[in-house]
């Protein structure tokens, strides 16, 4: 069952993968790594319970809060062409 | 035990794509983009390897602090990178050669995991025996850590600590010493 | 009892599964940003809903159960920010949305 779930996560992140590679504009690449984020978050979730030993879910628990972390910080730097405060 | 070989296949493959198209990148944010991509693909490889510290570290450095650490330091870059014009089949030779080497000396190596390979050997018994009654420390690796090597560690933090007051100095946005040289520039160019 | 656990558990992750399949698809064959914004969030909030109610099944209750509420919640609240923030700068900096003319945008 969790190896169905696993495969599942990763066809889905084959697709993602795709979209970062081809994708026409930055907005495109970082929605599909944010979105390989919450897939490898799932992953990571999935294979703690596929290999019997679920107490490694606080990586799971960074990875959810540093995966919007960077994209946060990527857009801002786009939008505003550094990571200062606010100086539109 | 055929399903693990599988995963770790997938991920592996899944990361060279990655870095393929790291090589073919020319914009800036792609890259950054491409890398924090690749360190959340590694993070995964290493839990399948059982190597949660090094995969908690990865987590934390690798996609977050060196994502922001890349995007602080290219906010000073321009945006594309320039196209090299240079031949470049002198160092793939070299990179061929070299990681041929390597592979070739990897069967050497004795299997993962082996109880009596030469690493577990040599003084990991006496740590092992010794650590609850020289040190009092439950936790193996703690004690191996903070007390064997305990100047190790010391000079590994000393090192870190600055590396960060170094990166700190040199990001820091200096605007008074920036109008500084500006006004310089105008007096220069004015009289 | 354990396959009627094991059931809910398989259906959640059929559920789950079928989400993140959807919204893959979708972020490859959909035409531009403010489209594929939707099969981001298929992923962000189905997906993970899904996935980690099965977990939260399959595990029953214990400290284990915390952790994957925490995920939950911290992804429930990142994901609508990110998409957001991409929309809005993906507007500002002159993305047209497909089918329509650039005069009467907003």
């Amino acid at each position: 069952m969790f190896l169905a779930a696993l495969t599942a996560c990763a066809v889905s992140a084959l697709l993602v993968l795709a979209r970062i590679i081809l994708g026409k504009t930055t907005f495109d690449r970082v929605l599909a790594v944010n979105s390989l984020g919450t897939i490898i978050v799932i992953g990571i979730a999935l294979h703690g319970f596929y290999a019997n030993r679920p107490e490694f879910l606080d990586i799971a628990i960074v990875y959810a809060l540093i995966n919007f972390i960077g994209t946060v910080a990527i857009l801002k730097l786009f939008s505003t062409g550094s990571l200062k405060g606010n100086n539109k | 035990m055929i399903s693990e070989l599988m995963i770790n296949a997938f991920l592996v493959s899944i990361m060279l794509a990655i870095g393929i198209a790291l090589l073919k990148s020319r914009s800036v944010i792609y890259t950054v983009l491409l890398t924090s991509a690749y360190s959340l693909v590694a993070a995964l490889m290493f839990i399948t390897l059982d190597a949660v510290d090094v995969a908690f570290t990865e987590a934390s450095v690798g996609a977050g602090i060196s994502t922001v650490l890349f995007l602080a330091a290219m906010a000073f870059l321009p945006k594309k990178e320039e196209q090299t014009v240079n031949n470049q089949a002198f160092p793939a030779v070299i990179c061929l050669v070299l990681g041929g080497v390597l592979i070739w000396c990897s069967y050497d190596l004795p299997e993962i995991g082996l109880a009596t390979s030469p690493i577990h050997q040599h003084i990991v018994p006496e740590y092992i025996l010794g650590s609850r009654d020289d040190i009092g420390i439950p936790n193996i690796v703690t004690s191996v850590l903070a007390s064997y090597r305990g100047y190790d560690t010391f000079g590994e933090t000393i090192v870190v600590f600055t590396a960060g007051i170094a990166v700190l100095a040199i990001l820091k946005n200096n605007k008074k010493t920036l109008n500084k040289i500006k006004s310089q520039k105008k007096v220069v160019k004015n009289g | 009892m354990d396959l009627f656990i094991d059931l809910l558990t398989g259906l959640c992750f059929f559920l789950g599964s079928l989400c993140i399949i959807i919204g893959a698809c979708g972020l490859i064959k959909l035409p531009d940003v403010f489209s594929r914004i939707h099969a981001a969030g298929m992923i962000d909030t189905g997906g993970t809903a899904f996935f980690i109610l099965g977990m939260i099944i399959q595990s029953g209750w214990s400290l284990i159960t915390v952790k994957l509420l925490l995920i939950g919640i911290f992804i429930f609240f990142t994901s609508p920010v990110t998409s957001h923030v991409t929309a809005n700068l993906a507007r500002e900096k002159g993305i047209v949305p497909v089918g329509k003319k650039i005069g009467k945008l907003l």
